[in-house]
């Protein structure tokens, strides 16, 4: 039983620091026996679907045996808030159809595996964009590694394979059951189209962020919690930096399923945002930071953050003549 | 509502110095009437180097002793004891609304630490019950007189911010109310179960998840040793100061802090909207007491 304590300990000032563990990535070699067959699906919700996810997972791995306690279980679209309560809302604000959840143990260790069906490989690469931050792993089409994790997209596909108590061995693991994974799904997606209109010089290409809805907007650069852009499932954005010295400008890109729309769209947004601009003028909004805004055709173009007036019309005109190029 | 017109950024730049979790929050200081004079919250934020070792192993006497001295600071009263007899009473039933995220639970320790004081007070323990999911087949639950909340904070990719108001998400089918990044969790403290029922907000700041890097994701690197926790009655201003602190752990720990972030709009429409307590940081009694180092807000 608690009985009420006398005095308090915080009569001292002491030195602190930020806790960031390391996190570290053997590359030493593992024999993983890697078996590709299909499985039993005893919680399977999706039929077809589910079992062609589960044809690109290995059923076993030297080591690690599957889990007893969670056999497979495939969520769709009412089910996946069941799996990840309301974080199933980020899937959904892309073309989601349904996914697979596997998973290997072995003493005081879990591996999970996450395979999901996106629809279409351009939402494949939205979702794994949105939480991409370094550098290229070189698995499946696109991939990053960070605390215990590999994340990955192929085809129309996005894999998430994970530890949560991560050792040298459980990296090493998850990387080379990504990699096989990565092999056995066989097809290769296309880009989202959108992105071939990006300026390449000062690109920063792992921040080339693909989405659809005005909430994956404001997660990157917040402009306005209302959707003054009017994006919907219907529109394609892509949100990237461009970075030159000191300066780190944000480029946005969205394209409307036609031009009457995209012309509405941005005289709504010169009148809200940027109403001292003219067609291709810049506003200083913060300090020493100016913004622009320009349309062609389906598309709506703004540069933000660039340290002058000049910078922002020189990105602006980048992505203008691309995207007129493009459609010549 | 006062003004109705649509605000971006730049009203956020002219109006606020809350940076960017202002904008997240939803919240701007001219809307719906935040900047009343007569409004005012106390929040307690208690800090302390030992609670816990690199490992995250707790020390429980501190741990004690940090929760008696937000206690007795919260209530201006030097008897931890009688702060807990102003809250609950012997004749409650009391739900203790805990969170089991498995790489980021309440910790075990205070979920003991706040049924000892409950029985301390004289409830039996066959009448408190300590749970997350299945509260709404909880008898405790479903009979509470009182209710106490409890968990850590942590970025959330949907709703911004898993914080002490989305601790109650579980009073009712979740999936009801994720629309627009989550916005209206504040209704939730309006329905029946838990209307006017709870007594006190522990936003556990030990080791919170500043970031999010996808979704239902948790990454070590994205935690900080903190070892804080902010109490209330106000569950709208522990959550306000936790969106603060997330940003500020960002703005310290990035080269080149995010212009951006996942909305947490429903702390401020918590406030505006639903009248659940107050997430404007200018009229929020922030005290800090403890460890100061890298305090950050």
């Amino acid at each position: 039983m608690w009985k009420p304590g006398a005095g308090s300990l915080y009569n001292r000032r002491m030195p602190a620091h930020p806790h960031r563990p390391p996190v570290s990535v053997s590359l030493s070699l593992l024999l993983i026996v890697l078996v590709s067959i299909t499985s039993n699906l005893p919680a399977c919700q999706t039929g077809g679907s589910a079992m062609d996810l589960a044809d690109f997972i290995p059923e076993t791995l030297e080591t690690w045996t599957s889990s007893v306690d969670y056999p497979d279980i495939a969520y769709d679209h009412q089910t996946i808030f069941d799996y990840m309560n309301g974080a199933g809302e980020v899937y959904l604000s892309f073309d989601f159809r349904g996914m697979l959840v596997r998973r290997f143990e072995k003493p005081d260790q879990e591996l999970t595996i996450e395979v999901y069906d996106m629809g279409n490989p351009a939402d494949a690469f939205g979702i794994f964009a949105r939480s991409r931050s370094g550098a290229d792993i070189g698995i499946g089409q696109g991939s990053q590694q960070w605390a215990g994790q590999v994340n990955f997209w192929k085809d129309r596909y996005y894999v998430s394979v994970y530890t949560l108590r991560e050792t040298e061995a459980s990296n090493q693991d998850v990387l080379e059951l990504a990699g096989a994974i990565a092999e056995n799904i066989t097809g290769v997606g296309q880009l989202p189209e959108i992105l071939t209109m990006l300026p390449s010089e000062d690109l920063v290409e792992e921040t080339i962020r693909y989405f659809h809805l005005h909430t994956d907007l404001n997660r990157w650069y917040f402009i306005s919690d209302d959707n003054i852009l009017g994006l919907d499932p219907s529109t394609e954005a892509v949100m990237a930096n461009y970075e030159s010295g000191e300066e780190y400008r944000y480029l946005l890109v969205v394209r409307y399923p036609d031009r009457e729309r995209a012309g509405e769209v941005f005289t709504s947004f010169l009148d809200i945002y940027l109403p001292e601009a003219d067609r291709d003028g810049a506003v200083e909004i913060e300090d020493g930071l100016w913004s622009a805004a320009d349309a062609s055709g389906a598309y709506v173009f703004a540069v933000f953050d660039a340290q002058s007036a000049g910078s922002a019309r020189a990105l602006l005109a980048a992505i203008k003549a691309s995207i007129e190029g493009a459609e010549q | 509502m006062s003004d109705d017109r649509i605000r971006t950024r730049r009203d956020f730049v002219k109006e606020t110095s809350f940076g960017v979790a202002g904008m997240t929050l939803g919240l701007s200081a001219a809307r719906d009437g935040i900047n009343n004079p007569k409004r005012a919250s106390k929040v307690v934020l208690v800090r302390h180097k030992d609670v816990m070792d690199e490992e995250g192993t707790i020390d429980r006497p501190i741990f004690e002793q940090m929760l008696d001295d937000a206690m007795t600071t919260l209530f201006d009263n030097d008897d931890a004891a009688a702060c807990w007899s102003s809250l609950l009473e012997p004749t409650d039933t009391l739900g203790i609304k805990t969170n089991v995220y498995p790489p980021l639970p309440t910790p075990p320790e205070l979920n003991e630490m706040l049924k000892e004081r409950a029985m301390a007070v004289g409830i039996p323990e066959e009448r408190i019950s300590t749970l997350d999911r299945g509260v709404l087949r909880d008898p405790n639950f479903q009979n509470a007189t009182a209710l106490l909340n409890a968990r850590p904070i942590r970025a959330h990719d949907w709703s911004g911010i898993g914080g002490c108001i989305k601790n109650f998400i579980l009073f009712d089918q979740p999936a009801e109310w994720h629309d627009d990044s989550c916005a209206d969790l504040g209704e939730i403290w309006n329905l029946p179960i838990c209307k006017g029922k709870c007594r006190l907000n522990i936003l556990v700041a030990l080791t919170p998840l500043f970031h999010s890097i996808g979704p239902h994701r948790y990454a070590p690197d994205a935690t900080w040793q903190y070892k804080g926790m902010f109490v209330s009655t106000d569950p709208v201003a522990v959550d306000a100061l936790g969106v603060k602190l997330m940003e500020e752990m960002r703005k310290a720990f990035y080269e080149r802090p995010p212009r951006g972030g996942t909305s947490t709009k429903h702390v401020g429409y918590a406030d505006t909207r639903h009248g659940l307590g107050v997430a404007n940081l200018d009229e929020i009694e922030l005290i800090k007491i403890g460890w100061m180092e890298d305090v950050l807000i």
